[in-house]
């Protein structure tokens, strides 16, 4: 029976099992996806508690929408798909809420997770370095440069998973190396 | 070092690294992320309570929908077909051409209406 190894199976006989009423299935779904989505949620809103709660939401709206799933992308690339558009709407939510309730006198765009700043302390783990980095950029490039350096997605890939061009990627790509370059200089 | 691996950032926007660069990356600068221990617990707790749904819609609303969008498609074709035709037979898409009163002559249905 399929259901007892659900470790070796592979994820469309996961997804078909899911649908026949194998709730476990969908566990081993959750089991074999939460840190990719976890990356991708942390590295779009930072360590806050929205992102563990838009990495359940991710995983709840897959299972609503698995009877429409037809396999024609990978499960992993449907799943960060919904993970992306989730962590995308939340920071949308989170700008409106600030907006609405602090008015800025700062021209530059705040930024979401509004990351603390080293006392004057140029930091060494590059891991910290990248991590503040991430927040500092928009949205936009923090995705593109979530998926190609957290992920490790190639550019055709992250172009499928945000259902943009590729010429859009690259382009978005490029850019956020710019800003990228002088956020780590500031910061190292 | 940091020099090093912050160059390695930039890179691996646009450059594919080869394998001792990804391997170095993956080791010193990716964050591990990762969800608190009971996260899998409290998205299956969620499932099992029943709250969530499979979003299975019935055979009968399926078909009903598949039905429904080709006999739409259909009728839309049609009426596109007929406007083409008036305008070909008619030479305008006026409100009376379409209304198939545009071939009206006025004086005899005055006369019909004044003799009654």
């Amino acid at each position: 029976m399929a259901a007892d190894n659900l470790f070796f199976q592979d994820d469309e006989t996961l997804v078909r099992l899911t649908l026949e009423g194998e709730k476990r299935a969908f566990g081993e779904i959750v089991r074999r996806y939460e840190k990719p989505v976890a990356a991708t949620v942390r590295g779009m809103l930072g360590d806050i508690q929205q992102a563990e709660d838009v990495g359940q939401e991710t995983f709840i709206r897959l299972y609503n929408s698995l009877a429409d799933f037809r396999g024609e992308a990978r499960l992993g690339t449907y799943i960060q798909r919904i993970a992306i558009n989730l962590s995308l709407n939340e920071i949308k939510k989170r700008s409106r809420f600030t907006s609405f309730f602090y008015r800025s006198d700062r021209d530059d765009e705040p930024s979401y997770a509004d990351p603390e700043e080293p006392d004057g302390e140029a930091l060494t783990d590059m891991r910290e370095i990248v991590d503040l980095a991430l927040k500092k950029l928009s949205p936009d490039f923090r995705s593109v440069v979530t998926l190609r350096l957290i992920q490790g997605y190639s550019t055709k890939e992250a172009a499928e998973i945000l259902n943009l061009p590729l010429g859009t990627v690259l382009s978005r790509l490029a850019r956020a190396k710019e800003q990228l370059r002088e956020i780590m200089e500031k910061l190292i | 070092m940091q020099e090093k691996l912050k160059e390695l950032v930039l890179k691996v926007l646009t450059t594919d690294l080869n394998e001792e660069e990804q391997g170095l990356l993956e080791r010193e600068v990716v964050p591990a992320y990762s969800f608190s221990n009971g996260f899998r617990d409290s998205v299956m707790e969620r499932i099992n309570n029943g709250t969530v749904s499979l979003g299975l819609r019935p055979d009968f609303l399926r078909s009903f929908n598949e039905i429904f969008r080709r006999v739409a498609v259909t009728g839309v074709a049609a009426i596109v077909v007929l406007i083409v035709i008036m305008f070909v037979s008619q030479g305008s898409i006026s409100y009376d051409t379409l209304l198939g009163i545009d071939a009206t002559i006025d004086d005899p249905l005055i006369s019909l209406l004044v003799e009654k």
